[in-house]
């Protein structure tokens, strides 16, 4: 019944389809303009997902970078083969691995606030549900709802490859140090150079 | 507007001044007999009618002595070898190009080519020079995050590589003010901070070019080398510029630049992905200024400032795409200008979360 109805309205969409709509799409731009953007090589090599329950603005779907390809000790479960039992705040204070980590987020989080003790390759939200490393986004936007909020808009955070085409962007580790997220006191990158002095700036 | 010579009124007037030198020193006869345009009666009627401008008449009357001249000069040096006198010829090809804005595709190509060819004898480098016009549909925008910028300086340092800007003197299109928390007042602002960032109590506000809608700094160039780009970035035809500095002196916010000696790149820094009206090597004498990077965003591609940028504070994008960032920013955070009552219409927002 299916390709009768296709049968029949083939006609008609032949019809339409020759007929010169001057109110269809704009005409391209002119192919002599080197106006295609190239692929960018950051986006090449690092992979993105497609956000989860989010959008950016005009209500599209947005990717964002993964995390996984860029942990250095990821899968978690290759040296921790068995669940862990959550550790006192002293006992994170003596503790004998994982020294690289500098722990400055909210003093109320513990280790199980965000990962999963059940199983470690996975994170979990304060209600319980696993997520994925790679939509970490969704356990800072728990805390972080103004942020998740300016960043699935685009006024937070920061835009791979280019401004045109398919928006992928940061995701929220990619910037921020997820045990301590404040950007560090550091020198600046060189010295100005200031082209005129004086008040009237 | 152009104003057109016949070149037979040329030859006229050089000959009449030619006699008019032959009476005192014998030696002095015009552009000389060596040169392959010594007399009116040995050309072609029909070349002589021909009107062109003045600059392509001053090229056809001098080119052809320049070109033998080298010739000469080379002949009889040993020391001048084949890609010097091909350096002198271009160069001299270069000086009799018009304003990019006038020139014809064809001429648009010649001189890229040969602009490309300089830079491989002058620098060894082998640079890829585009004249990509602007994307239909486009209005750059950009905005800076004032709450998030640290005042790391990674966007100047990648503005330098980028944009080939001269090492000796140290040029930055871009300056960032540490400014004292709760205020916006620059002359309090310090531009020449070296210290760790960020310091207690104080944000950053870094500014460049902010392609304004209403450039005071095109209203005054004198000769018409500095224009508004259909996108909305304000170029510079660095060949064409006369370096008045008229521009530097009327632009609000010190965004222009100026080389008073021939900008300094080292050889393997030079960024070869160029754009005429962009980062390409400038000479002596020209002004320059940030294109928002015309070789890249005319490519799809950010800035190197916001590319570079570790803290996400430069959002650059579309004004007349409504699902762009830049649109998000304007239309859900609070926004301002710099110095918004000249009129100017700066294209570059400060925000805040």
């Amino acid at each position: 019944m299916r390709l009768g109805l296709c049968l029949s309205l083939l006609p008609l969409w032949c019809l339409l389809a020759c007929t010169d709509d001057p109110s269809g799409p704009p005409p391209t731009p002119s192919a002599s303009l080197e106006t295609e953007p190239e692929r960018p090589r950051q986006l090449q090599v690092l992979a993105a997902v497609d956000v989860q329950g989010r959008t950016g603005p005009g209500d599209r779907p947005f990717q964002a970078s993964r995390r996984t390809g860029r942990m250095g000790q990821y899968p978690c479960t290759s040296c921790h083969e068995q669940p862990i039992v959550e550790l006192s705040a002293a006992a994170v204070e003596r503790r004998w691995s994982h020294l690289n980590l500098r722990i400055e987020h909210a003093a109320a989080l513990r280790c199980g606030t965000c990962h999963r003790y059940a199983s470690l390759d996975q994170l979990q939200l304060i209600d319980g549900d696993a997520v994925d490393f790679d939509h970490s986004y969704q356990v800072c936007a728990q805390c972080h709802s103004p942020q998740a909020r300016d960043w699935a808009g685009g006024a937070h955070g920061k835009r791979l490859g280019g401004w045109r085409g398919d928006r992928v962007v940061e995701t929220c580790t990619g910037c921020h140090d997820p045990h301590a997220p404040a950007f560090p006191r550091r020198m600046p990158q060189l010295y100005p150079q200031v082209p005129r002095t004086g008040t009237d700036r | 507007m152009t104003r057109k010579f016949r070149l037979r009124d040329l030859f006229t007037l050089m000959a009449r001044g030619s006699e008019a030198a032959s009476t005192a020193p014998a030696s002095a006869s015009g552009c000389g007999a060596a040169c392959s345009c010594s007399t009116p009666e040995d050309s072609g009627h029909s070349v002589l009618d021909k009107t062109v401008d003045r600059r392509r008449a001053m090229g056809m009357l001098f080119g052809g002595a320049a070109a033998a001249a080298t010739a000469t000069k080379s002949a009889a040096s040993v020391t001048q070898t084949e890609p010097e006198k091909d350096e002198k010829l271009l160069a001299w090809e270069e000086q009799l190009k018009g304003n990019f804005r006038l020139m014809t595709e064809r001429e648009r190509a010649e001189t890229i080519d040969r602009l490309e060819q300089l830079t491989l004898i002058r620098h060894g480098v082998d640079v890829r020079i585009r004249d990509a016009g602007a994307i239909p549909g486009v209005l750059y925008g950009y905005a800076f995050n004032i709450s998030r910028c640290k005042g790391y300086r990674n966007c100047v340092e990648a503005c330098i590589k980028e944009n080939n800007l001269d090492r000796k003197t140290g040029t930055q299109y871009i300056r960032i003010f540490e400014m004292e928390g709760g205020q916006v007042t620059f002359e309090d602002g310090d531009a020449e901070y070296f210290h760790q960032v960020p310091a207690e109590g104080h944000f950053y506000m870094g500014t460049q070019c902010f392609q304004c809608a209403n450039p005071p700094c095109v209203d005054v160039c004198p000769v018409g080398a500095t224009w508004q780009e259909p996108d909305g970035i304000t170029v510079v035809d660095y060949d064409w510029c006369i370096g008045c500095r008229y521009c530097e002196a009327a632009c609000p916010y010190w965004a222009r630049r100026f080389n008073w000696s021939e900008p300094e790149v080292p050889a393997e820094e030079i960024n070869p992905n160029q754009h005429y009206l962009g980062n390409r090597l400038r000479p002596k004498g020209a002004v320059e200024k940030c294109t928002f990077c015309i070789q890249r965003s005319r490519q799809g591609q950010l800035p190197a400032c916001a590319e570079a940028c570790p803290t996400g504070a430069r959002v650059f994008g579309n004004l007349l795409d409504p699902n762009s960032e830049i649109r998000y920013v304007l239309e859900h955070k609070r926004v301002f200008r710099l110095k918004e009552d000249l009129g100017t219409e700066p294209k570059f927002w400060y925000y805040m979360d």
